[in-house]
Parts: structure tokens; C-alpha cells; sequence
């Protein structure tokens, strides 16, 4: 097992620079997620990791040791891919046997190694089955048994989930985050979902048209998202923004949005007020947003109730703002709570925490 | 109206569709959620006549069209798999029904001033003059839809509508198909393997499973109170968690017994399945959201974290109990470690119990 690092990396193709100037860390035994949307660079990051691409500059490290010099084979990392890539005319446990095989490792090892995996992934009772007929979710377990087996040093996930449906999908991936844990392997897993990035990683790493955004914990993204591009990216329904401008009043803030006037409850813009922000983005989460019945005197802005959303533990409220050029938010409400597409409300923000950003760089105020 | 009695479907031996009967409103929407292979594509394929039943009756308006061709249906329906017509631009594949003969007639002006209002709908206007094969699956898909919504039909069938659009504008358009279609003359089916998706935009929902229809009711209903063990897995983010035990009769009225635990069934829940009295082999479900960690005053379950996925607004945390795994849904700000020792509390659980053999709910 290794830290891997990663310092100043390039990667440019003709023209075109996927990754522009990358360095990032994932230290021993922890899982780092590369997540953003497709062309952000993540893939090739893996790639280059893996040894299936050269780096255009930079080094990557795994502990002290340079590897971009060195071939693929040499690097001592297993990779899992998104549509499975087992062998279909072989049985699970000779898919997983097969790195160890073709290795010429000795038969008792090959062996103790491959029922190490099975039970690992609670494969047991399917080690004689062809692998053509399993679930997409068991097809993928016998992929991360292979990868396993042969004790990487580091472990690489592209995208494991995307074949799989809704309840295979959260199923597997609490087992992988279960499996990395009790491994202890490094690993680093590409994914498109924040909520897979989210879910199984230690460290997230965003990235956006070949940058690196933002890297921190599950939390520290969610709670504070250094600018626009992680605050949508992050969270469902995404963070409600609000253009506008900071003015002083009383204790607190208010935003004057196209859209009116929100009064900003005090503790949340305590480190704003005074510093004279004028053009900003206000951030709010759905959770972080109230409802109230529409009267002509209220506070918060106007606007009508668009859609519903039953989501079970909770709704979520679509509000179409009534003022020109209004934006619809998205409100997180109590299941009993009353409201119903098209009833008058004013939205309010609750007294925590608030994002705010510039509303020219997009960066964190 | 549209309406549905004794619907079936067979291969051979095998039962795709197994009597169904259903029936849908005026301006409502009916969603059909079920794991794939469960019968979804076969039934919207049958509505819209472009497959025979091999038993039973639909009805349009109180008439039976089993008989009636799919042509002369009026019967709108998107296809999963889009069938656009590749030689033909997005804007004359949204026009086609309404050039078709048999369609009412509309002048020139009339089909581009629909036409144009469903590409803005979709968000697909400035892209009228491609072919399909210059667009993404996502844009194929939208203009798929925009050529079933484009007409005036007798009923809409929107077979997994939105499967392939990104998050954010699937959000966006199941608000914006839900505020065009409630509330109008026309009854609207509506499939999603997601059950979330079709909970959130439809009147009522029916789930099926293997051919037949688990139940039918609203999101609420759905949510609240599964009728049966395969309504209970697929619904729920996460889903219900399903744990087999016994029920024994005690001091304090019924239990419900597993390795790990024992909870005692609220009142009425004890009053409605007491008269079976003690059973043998049942499954208790229990929400995620209802279970906290921490040691309960008058239940809980000893177990350990199998694994902690922080989301952000909640996390979830999986604790293996005895052979079973439980799912709590948990507020923000804790953190676990994989291994360590958790106590499930139970006290704010609102039990829900099915039969263990037939699955149904007691």
C-alpha cells in the first residue's frame, strides 16, 4: 500500500489541456474521489495514475517514488471498470484467480488467495457459476475480487456504479466504501455523482474543465463550498443562488435579488457586514429556506408554489418567484406541512448557514 | 378516462402481465414503478395498441379499443427506446403526428406555433433543424417527448419519460410535465424504474412486480403503508429495511423477536395482526429515518457499524445486526467508524410487519 501524490500534473492532448496543472494527495489506506461532470479531467487524471497515459508534466508520486517513468505492469495497481470486463467464458472464481494465474504464482497461494476474496465479497456460493449470468451488481463483485487478489498497491474504481440500477447501486457502493475500509487499500475512485463521491470517499476532489476546484471531506464541501461551480455540483436538490447586492440594515444584511428583498439573519453574515461586498451570489440550501403563507406586509420574497415534491422522509417545494425574472427555489418541508401547487407563500431564510460568493470570480466570500 | 380490466400478457409459458386491472382520470397521472423486467413497457405497449393483450379489455372513454388499431387510437405515446425518425429534422419529428393523416387538420402556421412551444418546453429550441443522430441521448430523448405532448390525444403514455437527462433538468421538467398535464381533460401513464421519480410527479402509483400489480395508491399511501414486502424494497431513499423474526405473545402483549432484538408492537399494530396470534416467521420494516443511534429507553439493538456514507444534508449509517444489515438515516454533524460498537434505538419507530411467506402486509 501507498500515499499517492500528485504534483503539477499536465495532460494535454494536441491542444487541447485536459488536466491544467494538478496537484492533489491521497494519503495511505484512504479512498479519494475525482468528481465532476464529463470532460473535467478526471479520467485522464486516473489514467495517468494507472500508467495508461504519460503525464505531459509534472510527477506522480506513489509514497516517495516517481512513476511516471515506469509502465503500467510496474506500478502495482489494480483498476475496476464501469461495464465489469470479466472473462465471460470463465467462473467467478476463476475471473478472480486469473491475475494470479497468468502470474504463474504457485497453486496453494492462488488458491488461499481466491477463497480470501470470495468470502471477502460473499461470493461463496456463486464461485462455480459462469459470470454471464449474474446480476450487473455480482458481475461487479467478482470484478473488485480480482482486483483485489493480488494485493495492489493502489486500487483504481472508474465509474463502478453506472451500470448498475437504484438499489444495486446503493448496495454496492456501501460494500466497496465497507471493503476499502477493512483493506485498508489505497484507493481512487472517478464518478460523475456527487453522491457516490460523496458516500464512499474520505477526501472529494472537484474538478471542472481540467482544474481542480475544491478538495476536502464529504462535509467540508457541503458546509463550505469554495465557490459557484462546487456549491451547484454539491447537494440535491442543488443550492438555491440569489444575484444581488449586500446592504446594511439594523443588525444583519439584506439582499436586494431581482427578484426583492431577503432579509439575512444576523449570525449567518456576521464575518460579511462591513466589508463591502456589493455584487454578490447568496447560496441557501433547500433545508435552510421557510415557508410562509403569503400576506401583503410580509417579509422574504413573493411567489406561488410551482410543484410538489413527495420524497417520503420529506418534500421538497418548488416556489416560483413572483417578481420579474424570478427564479424558482427549492424548499425542503415536513411531509404533513400544507402546501399545494399554486398557493401564495413568501420564502424566508432561516437563521444559519449562508453562502456567499462574488458574483464576478465565483469565489467564496 | 382510461381503463384497463383483466389485462394480460403471455409468452409462451411465461406471464409478462397477470390481470391487470386499472383505471385513470382526467388530467391524472398515473405512475407505474417496478424493477425492470416487471411488465412496464408491455403495458404502455398494450394501451397504446401497438401490442395485442392476449386477455382482457382497455377502454377509452367508457369504450372498449382492444380492437382498434393504434392509428386511430389517439393514443400519445413516447417510446423508451425514442424510435425518432433519423432522416427527418427534431422539427419535423415533433410535427409528424400532427401532418399524420387522421389527425385533426392544422395549417402550416398552427403545427409550427405547436411544434416551437414544446421545444421551448423541453428546452431544445435552438437545436430545431438537427438530425437525431447530431444529438445526445438526453436530446433525443426530449424530443421523444415533445412529439407524444404535442398532441391531442386521448391519453399520454410516457414510458420512462426522463431516464436519461441530467439531474438537474430532470428535476426541472417533472415540474414543468406535471403543471401541463394535471388538471386537463387527458389521463396520463407515466413508468420510471425509479420509484422515487414516478412518487414525486404522479396522482397515484401502482408498483408492479413480475407482472402483477403489488398495489395502487397515492405517493402517501405508497409511503406509508406498503402492501406488500416488494412495494416495501423499492420505495423509500433508502429503502424500508426488511428483518425476519418471530412474533411471540408476552407480558406486555406482542413481541416481535429477532437474534439481535425484541421490540414490543405498538397497540394497534398488535390489535390488527393479534388475531393470528403468535407467528413463526414474519418481517419487521422499519424506516431509516425512524431509528436513531444511541441506546433506546424502550428498545434497541446492539450491533456494529458495518459502514458510515455522510450525504451531506443526512448520512447513512448501516449497522450489521446479528446476520441482517439496518440502514438509520441520521441527521448531520455525527461521524462513524467502520467496526465500532452501535446501539440501534427503536423507541421512535413506527413498525410495520409482513407476512414472511406471502410477503403481504399484516
Amino acid at each position: 500500500m501507498s500515499s499517492i501524490r500528485i504534483e503539477h500534473v499536465w495532460k494535454r492532448y494536441g491542444a487541447v489541456e485536459a488536466v491544467r496543472d494538478l496537484s492533489l494527495a491521497c494519503p495511505d489506506g484512504l479512498l479519494l474521489a475525482l468528481l465532476g461532470p464529463s470532460g473535467c479531467g478526471k479520467t485522464s487524471t486516473l489514467k495517468m495514475v494507472a500508467g495508461i497515459e504519460d503525464v505531459s508534466g509534472g510527477e506522480i508520486y506513489f509514497d516517495e517514488r516517481p512513476v511516471s517513468g515506469l509502465e503500467a505492469p510496474a506500478r502495482n495497481v489494480a483498476m475496476v471498470f464501469e461495464d465489469y470486463a470479466l472473462y465471460p467464458h470463465l467462473t467467478v472464481a476463476q475471473n478472480i484467480a486469473f491475475p494470479l494465474e497468468i502470474r504463474g504464482r504457485p497453486r496453494e497461494e492462488i488458491r488461499r488467495a481466491t477463497d480470501g476474496a470470495l468470502a471477502l465479497l460473499g461470493l461463496e456460493p456463486l464461485r462455480d457459476a459462469g459470470v454471464r449470468h449474474l446480476s450487473g451488481g455480482a458481475q461487479q463483485r467478482v470484478g473488485i475480487g480480482r482486483a483485489l487478489v493480488r494485493r495492489p498497491a493502489v486500487l483504481l474504481f472508474d465509474e463502478p456504479l453506472s451500470h448498475l440500477d437504484g438499489i444495486q447501486k446503493s448496495g454496492l457502493r456501501a460494500e466497496i466504501k465497507r471493503l476499502q475500509k477493512e483493506t485498508g487499500v489505497t484507493s481512487v475512485l472517478v464518478t460523475h455523482d456527487q453522491i457516490e463521491a460523496m458516500a464512499m470517499a474520505d477526501r472529494v476532489a472537484v474538478m471542472d474543465e481540467g482544474v481542480l476546484q475544491q478538495v476536502g471531506s464529504p462535509d467540508d464541501l457541503y458546509d463550505r463550498p469554495t465557490n459557484l461551480f462546487v456549491a451547484q455540483f454539491i447537494g440535491e436538490p442543488p443550492m438555491n443562488l440569489l444575484p444581488g447586492r449586500l446592504e446594511r440594515r439594523g443588525e444583519g444584511l439584506v439582499l436586494h435579488a431581482a427578484s426583492g428583498e431577503l432579509a439575512l439573519p444576523a449570525p449567518a453574515t456576521a464575518g460579511l457586514i462591513g466589508r463591502g461586498h456589493s455584487d454578490v451570489v447568496v447560496g441557501v440550501r433547500s433545508e435552510h429556506l421557510r415557508l410562509a403563507a403569503s400576506t401583503t406586509s410580509g417579509s422574504g420574497l413573493a411567489g406561488a408554489v410551482f410543484f410538489r415534491e413527495p420524497r417520503g422522509d420529506c418534500d421538497v417545494v418548488l416556489v416560483e418567484v413572483a417578481a420579474p425574472g424570478g427564479a424558482r427555489l427549492a424548499v425542503e418541508v415536513e411531509p404533513a406541512s400544507p402546501w399545494r401547487a399554486g398557493d401564495r407563500v413568501r420564502v424566508g431564510v432561516a437563521a444559519v448557514a449562508l453562502h456567499v460568493f462574488d458574483s464576478t470570480s465565483g469565489a467564496r466570500i | 378516462m382510461l381503463a384497463l380490466q383483466g389485462v394480460e400478457r403471455r409468452w409462451g409459458d411465461t406471464l409478462a402481465l397477470a390481470a391487470v386491472d386499472l383505471a385513470v382520470g382526467p388530467g391524472e397521472i398515473l405512475g407505474i414503478t417496478g424493477p425492470s423486467g416487471a411488465g412496464k413497457s408491455t403495458l404502455c405497449r398494450i394501451v397504446a395498441g401497438v401490442q395485442p393483450p392476449s386477455r382482457g379489455e382497455v377502454y377509452l372513454d367508457g369504450a372498449p379499443v382492444t380492437a382498434v388499431p393504434p392509428e386511430r387510437r389517439r393514443v400519445a405515446i413516447m417510446f423508451e427506446s425514442y424510435a425518432l425518425y433519423p432522416h427527418l429534422s427534431v422539427f419535423d419529428n415533433v410535427a409528424f403526428p400532427l401532418r399524420a393523416s387522421g389527425a385533426p387538420r392544422l395549417g402550416r402556421e398552427a403545427i409550427g406555433e405547436r411544434v416551437r412551444e414544446l421545444l421551448r418546453f423541453v428546452e431544445l429550441a435552438h437545436l430545431e433543424q438537427r438530425r437525431p443522430a447530431a444529438l445526445s441521448g438526453g436530446q433525443r430523448q426530449r424530443v421523444a417527448l415533445s412529439r407524444a405532448l404535442v398532441q391531442e390525444s386521448r391519453t399520454y403514455v410516457l414510458d420512462e419519460p426522463l431516464s436519461h437527462l441530467d439531474a438537474k433538468l430532470r428535476h426541472t421538467l417533472r415540474g414543468a410535465i406535471r403543471r401541463r398535464l394535471a388538471g386537463g381533460p387527458t389521463p396520463t401513464l407515466w413508468t420510471s424504474p425509479d420509484a422515487l421519480e414516478v412518487l414525486a410527479v404522479a396522482d397515484r402509483v401502482a408498483v408492479l412486480v413480475a407482472g402483477r400489480v403489488r398495489q395502487v395508491g397515492t405517493p402517501a399511501e405508497i409511503y406509508r403503508r406498503p402492501a406488500h414486502v416488494d412495494v416495501a424494497r423499492l420505495v423509500g431513499d433508502p429503502p424500508l429495511n426488511l428483518l425476519e423474526g418471530t412474533l411471540e405473545a408476552g407480558a406486555g402483549g406482542l413481541r416481535f423477536r429477532h437474534r439481535a432484538f425484541s421490540l414490543p408492537l405498538p397497540r394497534a399494530l398488535a390489535a390488527r395482526v393479534g388475531a393470528g396470534g403468535p407467528r413463526d416467521r414474519v418481517l419487521l420494516g422499519l424506516r431509516p429515518a425512524e431509528l436513531r443511534p444511541g441506546s433506546g429507553v424502550v428498545s434497541g439493538a446492539a450491533g456494529r457499524v458495518w459502514v458510515w456514507e455522510p450525504l451531506g444534508r443526512y448520512g447513512i449509517l448501516s449497522v450489521r445486526l446479528g446476520e441482517d444489515l439496518v440502514r438509520l438515516k441520521v441527521e448531520r454533524g455525527m461521524r462513524f467508524e467502520t467496526g465500532e460498537p452501535v446501539t440501534v434505538d427503536l423507541d421512535a419507530a413506527e413498525p410495520l410487519l409482513f407476512d414472511g411467506v406471502e410477503g403481504g402486509a399484516l
